[in-house]
């Protein structure tokens, strides 16, 4: 039983880890601002969430287990917000081309 | 009880709501302290009771057109935890759509996309417009006072699943309104040609 938790939790937390890790690579391939900001939201919402389920899994349920979902549900509650200032911002100041434009050829390179 | 309201009309009367929020705020509290003496239940209880008197009257939104105020935790938790599951499922979908970009470095073709949903409740708009960022792939804009959203979508799959209108109907449903989802194909605007080089 603790070995099949174990497991379920290495799987969980290689899973969280792996999104992050494409979440990474993504920023550094995509060509423009708000691009960018879809590779963070894949780190920010599936990364955080293999991870937290992970150690939820590892934790079982008792009162440990439900403080952990509770930081899941906050980050769940609290990223999109400060995503949405990011990119209305960027938005409203007209940030569309320029970030690719001055990037060229060189901010692709990965 | 009395909340300094003013004459505003809201969903529900503000007594079932404070006891609702301080019976929430208690469940809170036992869940992070974990101690079953009478001591720390009594102090909960006490605490819970002051801070839902303090916040109640915060907890409200307004709707900017009608002026009429909802509480903003107003819901039936059941069918919100089932949303959450359902809104979960999506995100991990679109998640590997967005992987698959990331790594293929092929299928990225960033669009913005309009619809229009005009919900009476702001909660629903703002948990409509937080669904839509925390899903991969697509990203909130802006919302202006006619209830037409602007999503920045990644490709055109990633567009597609969001212009189906599921989560917006069920959104709707949540809240038990009924107002008319509607795409507008018409205002869709590519910033960056297909054709790009990177």
């Amino acid at each position: 039983m603790t070995e099949i938790r174990c497991i379920l939790t290495v799987v969980c937390m290689l899973a969280g880890l792996f999104f992050m890790a494409v979440s990474v690579v993504g920023v550094r391939r995509f060509p423009d601002f708000f691009s960018r900001l879809h590779a963070i939201g894949l780190g920010q919402s599936l990364g955080i969430g293999f991870c937290c389920f992970g150690l939820f899994i590892y934790q079982g349920p008792d009162i440990t287990g439900i403080k952990i979902l509770l930081v899941l549900f906050m980050s769940m509650l609290a990223g999109p917000i400060g995503t949405h200032i990011v990119d209305r911002v960027a938005f409203r100041e007209g940030l569309k081309r320029e970030e690719r434009e001055r990037e060229g050829s060189d901010g692709s390179c990965l | 009880m009395k909340f300094n309201l003013g004459n505003i009309k809201v969903n529900g009367s503000p007594l079932t709501y404070f006891v609702e929020l301080s019976a929430f705020l208690f469940i809170l509290w036992l869940m992070l302290s974990g101690r079953m003496e009478p001591k720390f239940l009594i102090m909960g209880v006490g605490f819970s009771l002051m801070t839902a008197y303090i916040c109640a009257p915060f907890l409200t939104v307004k709707n900017q057109k009608s002026g009429k105020e909802y509480f903003l935790m107003r819901v039936n938790l059941f069918k919100l935890s089932g949303y959450y599951v359902w809104l979960f499922k999506e995100i991990f979908l679109s998640g590997l759509e967005v992987t698959k970009a990331v790594l293929n470095k092929s299928n990225v073709s960033p669009r913005v996309v309009y619809f229009r949903i005009d919900y009476e409740n702001p909660t629903a708009a703002a948990l409509l417009a937080a669904s839509i960022t925390l899903t991969p792939g697509t990203i909130t804009l802006d919302i202006n006072e006619m209830g037409v959203y602007e999503v920045y979508a990644l490709n055109g799959s990633c567009a597609e699943s969001l212009l189906s209108g599921k989560m917006q109907t069920k959104i709707g449903k949540l809240y038990g309104e009924t107002c008319q989802y509607r795409a507008l194909p018409e205002l869709e605007t590519n910033h960056i040609p297909p054709d790009t080089e990177w």
